[in-house]
């Protein structure tokens, strides 16, 4: 089905310079780019409304309304190919590299509907990050993987400071302080993932989406992401697909789930959602009646 | 949050973008656009096209050309254009076919091939009655080989006088029938007994299983054939119209007659044919008919049939043809079931050791070996047998002097091109034995079917097609060798085709490269560029051919 | 009882059928290993006596024989006209030209090739792509030299201000690069399309453009294929030989490679060499037909050389992407 060779977008024709997002102070980083008021947390960051979406004829996504808040870990759970990863895509725009792929609805990020004729797909992903299933850094050293979205989106600053900031954010700092020149593909599975991690915050995105992120890592390296999960959601609005409930109900503060057929279920407070949901379904899932 | 809209509308600038992209397909064109602009100066070169009085292009423009785009469009629309394509290259392909039998009868004259035809006719007399007298496998194969040996060979260790009855026992049929007797038939008979007979009789077999007439419908075949030929004694030598009947009539009428009857829903495909072949057919009578002159092409049938002269008028390419096409002989001879039989090797029987990754790793580095080394290998080893030609040895109380094989023969220059090709129809034939499913190997094992059994009856069937595409790609590359040929000393000029293995080779890419040579703009642009076209076209007959057999396979085990 | 186990012990698979078989591929195969053997011996014993230390004690006349020194150090080729001389110099140099100048052409446009197929072409575009570009090295090296000689030469002739002569290394440079652009660009594209689709994700996931990740992520992550391709084809150009011998003429002389008026004089490699002497006049045992083989044998080595450090180079990193 995925076919990353091909970018089937469309391509507005304006010629401006990326957006701005820095100064070169360090302290701009721990903040988001001027003229953005940092809001209280809560405020809805993204919001879906009536979000279809079809791979040829068959329907993915089913009329899936929610509201994302600020700086909280929202996680999306459910049983396989109902759709979450799907979602999670919809969000930065990934579908679009999919050719048979068909969007319908509403998704606002701050306010925007990032469907709109004139958002350019790439500007978004600029402002909002993503981490992979199955790790997968450069085949480049450690230093030039963090760099390298900062290099894309021509950020200009002190690249030995970002990068110390991020890799210390994602937790790996302390282990490969001293190899940054080292092929990322040198460290173990749940340091490439901290890598990745580490890449994706670099250049500084509103949220980060997170597909899945510890499937592929062994419990130790598994723990390690979900602490640091729950850091990232101070500068981050951190959005993550699993399939593993538990780890759902340790690290989130919301939860949505979806079940078969793309259709969102139910969408509330993680404590409520694991506790006392309102739906059946939901209830069966959860004690593991089935998926 | 307000201010946030500002961002999401930022756009990032593509046309970097845009312009590495068409960057990029210009240049993956370029080197095509090249290619084709060479190609067509060529041909503008070798068929002068604008010679020609512009009236032979309307003629053929309304009878064969505009005709053709109207009926392939209409077949188009019902999907029947690739059946009418196929319906059209059984003439072409017979065709060439007798094009080959013509040059191979150059190098085999009708008497020695009267000789070779009797002498093989015994043994295949002999597997056909024990067949059909129900024989097992074995005693059939014994009887077969000793019975064919003798009546090819004879027996040359018996010291009997080699007249009378026992001549032939002694010489063996061929060599006693091209010596000793001398009254063969003619060119048509020969032609006719031993080509229009036994295809006859297959067209007559054949149609015997499908309808119900039998014996009654070869004759009438065979009758048919010389009847017709005999008819086009005022244009063409009986022979060759007798030879064109049989590679070009029967095929084709056969294979419509099949088609017609065994799909009847697309008989509208032979419009195709029909329309190519009716059309060309009046585009030439008119013509005729009006004087009308075409283009003072430089590859026409004289240029076929002419050997190579110094003059630009005069010269053909014929040696050449014939050379090329006995070299051809000599490397699918060797390269086929060597390459065939490694590739089995490695696929099959090998055991997963540093011997068998050093074979594999050998034959990879053998495939970059450049041509001129090949050739340099025939001269060194079956030339001058390693620098010991000359010598002589003792061997069983007699002594024998080595000698190599003939400088610039046939036989060693085809041997170093088989070597060159040896690795690519390896390599080729390992991927098609690799594509074939394990699990049809596993049922075979599973019925206790041994390793051989199995290579032989469920692997190389199935691998079969791959095979062929890869060795006919290879003998296409093999073709257009020439300096192995050249290190083994056969690049002086010749003007007569080698008439056996061990005479002089010269071949179509070695015909090209002495013609290069020739200052006179005549050759250079006329000559020469004939020559080329004749190579492409060869090259090109050569790809259809693997193509074809891949796709008609193909669409069999599908 | 005893019946099933006789038949249990038959001996099938070593029956004597089953062996006839199994020797006659493993003789197959290693007809293989027979045939590099021959090429090594006979082109070591030709060199031998081609080199005054090994040659007079296998029996040559020295005035048959040059000296390893100047074989290796002179820079004049004249088998053809006394006195004859065998510096390696002057084809040596024309090998590197060959393959400098074939290397401009096809090194960029097969890259070129290899990512429009692998990032940009549409389906559609590969199929007729592809094979397209596989006829451009189905075209025979006669026909090459057939066409940079007659149609390449003038129209160079006409471009260049001070004109080229009827035979230049530049037009036969032009055919070979051509020739080998197919090498280069479906062994890159293998390479190319050997790059895991989740690295490009990452890569646009980033916010990088097509233009980015095919530039910064997908090329460079196949660079080991990507440079293996290039030393296969500059392999094959050098041990070109017919395009050369019909294009750029029969004479060797020391150029410099890297000087491009260079290019447009005439000039023979080590390849078109070889050729000539085997056309020219050579009796059978003296220094010009034993040339014959000291060139082969340099020219095997060499290739060889080349052909395994590109497998290495592929090999070694292609354990990158499990």
């Amino acid at each position: 089905m995925t076919d990353g060779h091909s970018e089937a977008e469309t391509e507005p024709n304006a010629t401006t310079d990326s957006a701005t997002m820095t100064d070169d102070s360090e302290d701009e980083l721990k903040t988001h780019s001027a003229g953005f008021e940092s809001p209280p947390t809560g405020e809805t960051i993204i919001e879906a409304e009536d979000v279809n979406v079809w791979y040829d004829d068959d329907r993915a996504l089913e009329d899936i309304s929610m509201a994302v808040p600020e700086h909280n870990v929202t996680a999306i759970i459910g049983p396989s190919g109902c759709g979450k990863s799907t979602f999670l895509r919809c969000i930065n725009r990934m579908n679009d590299l999919i050719d048979d792929a068909r969007v319908d609805g509403t998704l606002k990020l701050a306010g925007k509907n990032v469907y709109d004729e004139d958002v350019d797909p790439v500007a978004l992903r600029r402002r909002v990050g993503m981490v992979f299933q199955k790790p997968n850094p450069f085949p480049k050293s450690i230093y030039d993987n963090v760099t390298y979205g900062l290099e894309m989106q021509g950020i200009d600053g002190d690249y030995d400071a970002i990068v110390e900031d991020a890799l210390r954010e994602a937790a790996l700092w302390d282990e490969v302080s001293d190899r940054l020149h080292e092929s990322g593909l040198e460290l173990s599975g749940g340091q490439q993932q901290r890598l990745c991690i580490a890449r994706a915050i670099a250049p500084d995105p509103e949220v980060l989406l997170m597909d899945e992120p510890a499937s592929a890592l062994d419990p130790v390296a598994t723990s390690q992401i979900e602490d640091l999960i729950a850091e990232l959601a101070e500068e981050y609005t951190v959005v993550i697909v699993t399939h593993n409930m538990q780890q759902a109900a340790r690290i989130s503060d919301k939860t949505a789930v979806f079940l078969t057929g793309g259709k969102l279920v139910e969408f509330d407070d993680t404590q409520k959602i694991f506790e006392n949901p309102e739906h059946q379904r939901v209830e069966d899932y959860i004690t593991g009646k089935f998926g | 949050m307000a201010t946030d809209h500002a961002d999401n509308t930022a756009t990032v600038s593509r046309t970097r973008g845009i312009v590495f992209r068409y960057v990029l397909l210009v240049a993956t064109l370029s080197a095509l656009a090249s290619l084709g602009l060479l190609l067509a100066n060529v041909a503008v070169d070798a068929f002068a096209p604008f010679s020609a009085d512009p009236s032979w292009y309307l003629v053929y423009l309304c009878t064969l050309v505009l005709p053709t785009l109207l009926v392939g469009w209409v077949l188009r629309r019902h999907e029947l254009l690739v059946g009418g394509i196929e319906a059209l290259f059984v003439p072409i392909g017979g065709l060439f076919g007798a094009g080959a039998l013509f040059l191979l009868f150059e190098v085999l004259p009708f008497n020695v091939w009267f000789a070779w035809a009797v002498g093989i006719a015994v043994p295949l007399a002999i597997w056909l009655l024990s067949s059909v007298a129900g024989t097992s496998g074995r005693l059939r194969a014994g009887l077969t080989l000793i019975f064919g040996g003798v009546s090819l060979f004879g027996l040359p260790l018996v010291d009997v006088s080699t007249t009378g009855v026992l001549g032939p026992l002694v010489m063996g049929l061929p060599a006693y029938i091209q010596l000793k007797v001398y009254s063969i038939p003619n060119y048509y008979l020969t032609y006719l007994l031993t080509l229009a007979l036994p295809v006859a009789l297959l067209v007559g077999h054949q149609i015997r299983k499908r309808e119900s007439f039998n014996a009654g419908l070869a004759a009438t075949g065979l009758v048919a054939i010389a009847s017709l030929s005999v008819l086009f004694q005022t244009v063409v030598y009986t022979y060759v119209a007798l030879v064109l009947v049989v590679t070009v009539l029967v095929p084709a009428a056969w294979y419509w007659y099949t088609q017609w009857r065994d799909r009847p829903d697309d008989r509208l495909q032979f419009a195709f044919p029909a329309t190519v072949l009716i059309g060309a057919g009046l585009g030439r009578l008119a013509i005729w008919a009006l004087s009308i002159s075409g283009p003072n092409s430089w590859v026409d049938l004289q240029f076929l049939q002419d050997a190579p002269t110094r003059y630009a008028e005069s010269a053909g390419l014929n040696p050449a043809l014939v050379g090329s096409l006995l070299l051809m002989v000599v490397v699918i001879a060797t390269a086929f079931p060597l390459g065939v039989g490694a590739a089995v090797y490695l696929e099959e029987y090998a055991p997963d050791n540093g011997f068998t990754r050093l074979i594999q790793l050998n034959i990879s580095n053998l495939a970059g070996v450049p041509s001129v080394v090949y050739g340099l290998l025939g001269l060194g080893l079956f030339i001058n047998l390693g620098g010991m030609s000359g010598e002589t040895i003792s061997l069983f109380g007699r002594t024998i002097t080595l000698s190599g094989m003939p400088t610039g023969s046939v036989l060693v220059g085809g041997l170093a091109i088989s070597l060159l090709i040896l690795p690519i129809v390896i390599i080729s034939s390992q991927e098609a034995i690799r594509s074939v499913p394990d699990s049809l190997r596993q049922a075979s094992f599973g019925m206790g079917a041994t390793r051989w059994q199995t290579v032989k009856h469920v692997v190389l069937p199935r691998s079969i097609p791959g095979i062929l595409t890869g060795t006919i790609l290879a003998v296409g590359r093999a073709v257009g060798e020439t300096a192995p040929l050249i290190m083994v000393l056969a690049a002086s000029y010749s003007s007569s085709p080698p008439g056996g293995l061990l005479d002089k080779a010269t071949a179509l890419p070695l015909q090209v490269y002495s013609w290069a040579f020739e200052p006179d703009p005549a050759f250079r642009h006329g000559v020469l560029a004939a020559g080329v076209v004749v190579m492409i076209v060869v090259l090109l007959v050569i790809n259809s051919i693997a193509i074809i057999v891949r796709n008609k396979y193909e669409a069999r085990q599908q | 009882m005893s019946s099933i186990t006789s038949d249990l012990t038959t001996r099938t698979a070593k029956s004597p059928r089953e062996r006839l078989a199994r020797w006659f591929f493993f003789a197959c195969a290693a007809i293989s290993i027979v045939v590099t053997i021959g090429i090594v011996v006979v082109l070591v014993l030709g060199a031998l006596k081609f080199f005054r230390s090994t040659g007079v004690a296998l029996g040559m006349a020295p005035g048959d024989t040059v000296s390893l020194s100047s074989y290796l150090l002179e820079g004049k080729w004249t088998p053809g006209s006394e006195p004859q001389q065998f510096g390696l110099l002057a084809p040596l140099s024309a090998t590197v030209m060959l393959m400098l100048g074939s290397a401009i052409i096809a090194l960029p446009l097969g890259l070129a090739a290899a990512i429009y197929l692998s990032e940009y072409a549409s389906d559609r575009m590969r199929s007729f792509l592809k094979p397209a570009l596989e006829i451009l090295a189905g075209v025979p090296t006669v026909v090459y030299g057939f066409f940079a000689l007659v149609y390449i030469t003038p129209l160079l002739d006409q471009l260049v201000p001070l004109g080229v002569g009827t035979f230049n290394m530049v037009s036969a440079c032009i055919v070979v690069g051509i020739m080998i652009i197919p090498m280069v660009t479906s062994i890159s594209e293998d390479a190319m399309n050997a790059v895991p689709d989740s690295l490009r994700q990452a890569g646009y996931g980033l916010g990088a453009t097509k233009f980015d990740v095919s530039t910064t992520v997908v090329v460079p992550s196949a660079i080991s294929g990507i440079a293996s391709s290039y030393i296969l084809a500059l392999s094959r150009a050098i041990g070109e030989t017919m395009a050369v011998a019909i294009a750029a003429g029969s004479q060797s002389t020391v150029m410099n490679p890297l000087n491009p008026v260079a290019y447009f004089s005439p000039n023979s490699p080590i390849t078109a060499q070889m050729i000539q002497l085997a056309t020219g006049d050579i009796s059978a045992q003296g220094a010009a037909y034993h040339a014959m083989f000291a060139l082969g044998l340099t020219l095997f080595v060499v290739t060889l050389a080349m052909n395994v450090v590109s497998e290495l180079i592929s090999s070694r990193y292609r354990e990158v992407y499990r």
